[in-house]
């Protein structure tokens, strides 16, 4: 019972655990977003979810061809209208289509066996590959039995697509793991390790601790993810549905409900974690040395992760793709496969060998560490390894005695301070935040439009009007020659079924015209500006630009703003408060150089960190954008964008997109003589980021949640810039400015003060 | 009345590679205080843990009442109290839920790891503080919760290394004297440097160079020895300070 009790008594550990918890929920809710965000559907996603269950609940009774040939009529109808209901629409299509093809993939199941058996040359019983077609159609030999639905399944599908879960399980199970061996690092290894109950018997509680733990952790993580799905995209009678209903497990080879899936899933994932778990702390026990154990955990990682991605399916080594530590994280990537692997000539299903080994590691890890708990002993010597690693610190030391006093400081902030831990996080975050591959849906209109952009970028708006004339002139000759084959059908001279394949010819001129017209007025409108203002506009497609420096990017900087605000307080909040925490402040300040010199290192520090937050978020969300939607005609002026004419700037848009990025910088550095001035006056540096966090960033959070009151105390609209720029006139904007000036400058002020003269009593 | 107990080392040696911490080190302990002297890196440390079988032994033996205790394991850790040198504990307990920690792992009941919890925050003058976090603690009361702990279960052979180090002179004569009405029943062994701590109460002193037992005997014996051999001190007053000078090759 003190074994648990002292690992929940760290409120550290805990305030960890509830952070991975809270931020767990939170990217399962912005993932809906940006899922919709891909698809260009800007509204919420319960407005989307409910066009969806409508769709469902219209089609859910008919049979599904029938259904299927109903939508996509109606789904004509919204061509144009691109928004929640032909998104949701789109969804119910893909299915039906679904839906409606099961039966023929169950049939293709039994057919490839028929095939194979007349086929004389393949008709050999004893090789792998009949075995393998024999024992398909066995396993499937069930799912005939399947009645399939259609089902408000987004909510599920919601949480199988959600992968970030799987990783932050681990993560928590680790840092258990670290938490299980702290008498290694505050020196009580050797009095534990000589008392009676402190060598098997401790080891079994902690194992125990370890099982609870996995299964506490993956309930709750899972749990919510579930509860959240279920509360924006509803969908709880779905849990009563056939699996195979979802498209994601038609090779699930088994009947059961969606609910019964869930509990096996979630049992897996909780047997998983507690394995892995065993694993490192197995590793951790065998070494004394806890650096060495690191290396060790992360070579292992490496390699597992190189034998998951870079070994093929058809690979001849394919049973240590998924049989790996990142087959059992991800697990959810899995659990729809249906896959055998050849083990010694007989077909063997992948799932199973893995649940086989799973539980088999999962023992043998348990049985080892009790055994060496039982024989080890906690100061065996340094191995050589470790020996080696110090020697490799020892000349990083002796190259920063070479460095100059800066490079002591960043050091300090990178090996000391957390500093490491930090930029590694914010790798991951750039490296999450970057747009993958993904198709873009348009409709009609939309592509005709985009396709007019194109043809004219970078022109003059007054050049374009001969395309213009031209695009009009084409359109004019497609009407009139629909407009004559409507004559001839009316006059009985061609068939219905002749005219309706000439009709499909002529489906999009309605969509072109109106792409056309659209064209015309903003062309239009930038001449009738370039006439007035005397500022050249050319012809830019706006879609990118208005995702990066519109309105509709406004949700997007402010989520930049929270993770430029969030990433800072975490380089800064250290700075001063690790100095006072460690007392190594009254060495400093008794130096020479330990004053207002040390001061400027710091400050130094904070512009640097503001560079790189400010150019590394920034240039995401320009990468994003670019591949998304693609940025061209940056030489442009920026007045060639509709929105930007509000402010009559004299600049490119390029110039414009710098600007940004320098304000933030400037922004970013302000914040930080803030955050600096916090960390100089408090005594610890948990008080320090805690105070941080409730001034800077709890703001910003509050005013994303939509309670605008918090706008005057945070630094959200100006970090975001655009927003700021757009809803606000000029006096506005320099007075926003010239606050956050003032107040960085009060933070450098009061740390100078509290630095250089009143230090703590 | 607990039964005596014998502590016995027999040709025991520890190297690390090519170095040799302890070399064939031969002793009996039984009940009474004994002082253990040495410079840094003489082996003290390496003894002790031998002692509390926190290191593997390269060659030898080291019984109790004649038994292996390697073969013993638990009901041997039963019999040892072990304060280490570094100030480790957990820092976000309080000094009693600490103890309350240890106990559990030396096998106490609740009802008696609560009594003499009780009693030894007495002894360590560390009552009024029992409720506050060690890492509030200052030096010296992290010392003395380290001594309770070790003081926990009542152990009939006590390792103290460096026991007396952070304490201000009041608490150090105050430890002294109790540490030195323990040494009656059990076998207390003190590595320290503050020779004065150990001079009175010590009924033999071991002298440790280089993993080697250079001598052994009472103090006073001791110091009779070295009287001929070593300058009369400024005071007149030979100590255990210049039996230490003198068997351990040190000069003033």
């Amino acid at each position: 019972m003190t074994e648990t009790r002292r690992i929940i008594s760290d409120k550290k550990f805990l305030f960890f655990v509830l952070t991975i918890i809270v931020l767990n929920s939170l990217l399962f809710v912005k993932e809906q977003y940006d899922v919709l965000k891909e698809y260009e559907i800007t509204d919420d996603v319960r407005v989307v979810a409910k066009e969806y269950k409508a769709q469902i609940k219209e089609y859910q009774k008919q049979p599904f061809s029938e259904a299927l040939k109903t939508i996509e009529e109606s789904k004509k109808k919204e061509d144009g209208n691109w928004g929640p209901k032909s998104y949701s629409m789109e969804l119910v299509i893909t299915q039906l289509t679904y839906l409606s093809s099961y039966d023929d993939y169950l049939n293709n199941i039994k057919e490839n066996k028929k095939k194979y058996d007349r086929a004389s040359i393949f008709a050999d019983k004893g090789s792998y590959t009949y075995k393998n077609i024999q024992k398909t159609v066995e396993d499937f030999a069930d799912c005939n039995a399947n009645e399939l639905s259609l089902e408000n399944t987004l909510g599920i599908e919601a949480f199988f697509k959600f992968r970030l879960t799987e990783y932050l399980a681990i993560f928590v199970l680790f840092a258990l793991c670290m938490r299980l061996i702290a008498e290694r690092r505050n020196g009580l290894c050797n009095v534990i390790h000589s008392t009676p109950n402190g060598r098997g018997r401790l080891v079994f509680k902690r194992i125990l601790i370890l099982f609870v733990a996995s299964i506490l952790v993956n309930c709750i993580l899972y749990g919510s993810n579930l509860l959240l799905s279920l509360y924006l995209y509803g969908g709880k009678e779905s849990l009563f549905g056939s699996v195979q209903s979802i498209e994601r497990f038609m090779k699930v080879q088994y009947s059961c409900t969606i609910l019964r899936f869930l509990w096996k899933y979630l049992a897996v994932k909780c047997l998983g974690g507690m394995g892995v778990a065993m694993l490192v702390y197995m590793i951790f026990s065998f070494m004394s040395d806890v650096t060495v154990s690191m290396i060790i955990i992360g070579l292992f990682t490496v390699i597992e992760f190189i034998l998951y991605k870079a070994v093929s399916i058809q690979s001849a080594f394919v049973f240590f793709k998924y049989n790996n530590l990142f087959g059992v994280i991800e697990y959810g990537e899995l659990c729809g496969q249906y896959l055998n692997i050849n083990l010694f000539g007989t077909p063997v299903n992948l799932v199973k060998v893995l649940m086989i080994i799973m539980i088999t590691v999962l023992l043998l890890t348990v049985m080892l560490t009790m055994l060496w708990a039982m024989r080890s002993y906690p100061n065996e010597g340094t191995s050589r390894l470790l020996l080696a690693i110090k020697r490799l610190w020892e000349r990083a030391y002796v190259i920063m005695t070479k460095a100059h006093f800066f490079g002591f400081e960043m050091f300090k902030s990178i090996f000391f301070q957390g500093g490491l831990l930090v930029t590694v996080l914010l790798i991951f975050v750039i490296k999450n935040g970057m747009a993958g591959d993904t198709t873009k849906v348009y409709d009609n209109r939309s592509i005709y439009l985009n396709q007019f952009y194109k043809d004219n970028e970078g022109k003059p708006v007054n050049e374009v009007s001969g395309y213009i004339a031209k695009v009009m002139a084409e359109l004019e000759a497609y009407r009139k020659e629909k407009e004559a084959y409507e004559k001839q059908y009316a006059l009985g001279k061609i068939t219905y079924a002749e005219f309706e394949m000439i009709e499909h010819r002529f489906e999009y001129i309605e969509s072109k015209e109106n792409a056309v017209t659209d064209f015309q007025k903003s062309v239009d409108a930038s001449s009738a500006y370039e006439n007035k203002n005397k500022i050249r506009c050319s012809i830019v497609n706006p879609n990118g630009y208005e995702r990066l420096i519109g309105e509709t990017s406004f949700a997007e900087h402010r989520i930049f703003a929270c993770k430029a605000i969030a990433f800072l307080i975490l380089y800064c909040y250290v700075l001063f408060a690790y100095e006072r925490q460690v007392k190594s402040s009254y060495i400093l300040r008794a130096a020479e150089r330990g004053r207002g010199a040390f001061i400027v290192r710091k400050v130094l520090q904070v512009v640097l960190v503001s560079i790189v937050i400010a150019v590394t978020l920034s240039g995401v969300e320009f990468y994003n954008i670019n591949k998304l939607y693609g940025l061209p005609g940056r030489n442009s002026m920026l007045a060639s964008l509709a929105w930007m004419r509000t402010k009559s700037y004299r600049i490119t848009i390029e110039q414009f997109l710098m600007l940004i990025v320098i304000v933030r910088f400037l922004t970013l550095c302000c914040i930080g003589g803030g955050i600096l001035s916090i960390s100089v006056v408090v005594k610890k540096r948990e008080q320090a980021l805690l105070i941080s966090l409730l001034l800077l960033l709890i703001p910003t959070l509050l005013v994303m949640g939509g309670i605008k009151q918090g706008q005057a105390v945070s630094f959200l609209l100006p970090l975001s810039v655009i927003e700021l720029l757009l809803k606000s006139s000029w006096t506005q904007c320099i007075i926003s400015y010239a606050i956050c000036l003032l107040l960085g400058g009060l933070g450098l002020m009061v740390t100078c003060r509290v630095w250089n003269k009143s230090f703590e009593r | 009345m607990e039964k005596k107990v014998e502590l016995e080392l027999k040709k025991v040696t520890k190297k690390y590679g090519n170095k040799t911490a302890l070399n064939e080190f031969n002793y009996t302990f039984n009940e009474g205080i004994y002082a253990l002297l040495g410079p840094n890196g003489a082996g003290k440390s390496t003894l002790m843990n031998l002692i509390t079988d926190n290191i593997r032994r390269t060659k030898g033996e080291i019984l109790v009442n004649g038994k292996e205790i390697l073969t013993l394991e638990k009901s041997y850790r039963r019999m040892l109290g072990y304060m280490p040198q570094q100030q480790g504990s957990y820092d976000q307990f309080t000094g009693k839920t600490f103890l309350y920690y240890i106990a559990e792992l030396k096998g106490l009941k609740k009802r008696e790891a609560r009594k003499q919890i009780e009693s030894l925050l007495s002894v360590v003058n560390l009552k009024k503080d029992a409720n506050r976090k060690i890492a509030g603690y200052s030096g010296g009361m992290k010392q003395r919760i380290l001594l309770a702990q070790a003081l926990l279960g009542n152990p009939q052979i006590l390792i103290l290394d460096e026991p007396t180090a952070g304490l201000d002179p009041k608490e150090r004569i105050r430890l002294r004297d109790f540490i030195g009405k323990l040494g009656q029943e059990k076998i207390v062994i003190i590595a320290t440097h503050i020779v004065s701590d150990v001079e009175t109460i010590a009924k033999q002193t071991l002298l440790i160079k280089d993993g080697t037992l250079v001598n052994s005997g009472k103090p006073e014996e001791l110091v009779e020895s070295v009287k001929q051999h070593v300058e009369e001190p400024i005071g007149g007053r030979y100590s255990l300070e210049d039996v230490y000078m003198y068997f351990l090759g040190e000069e003033r």
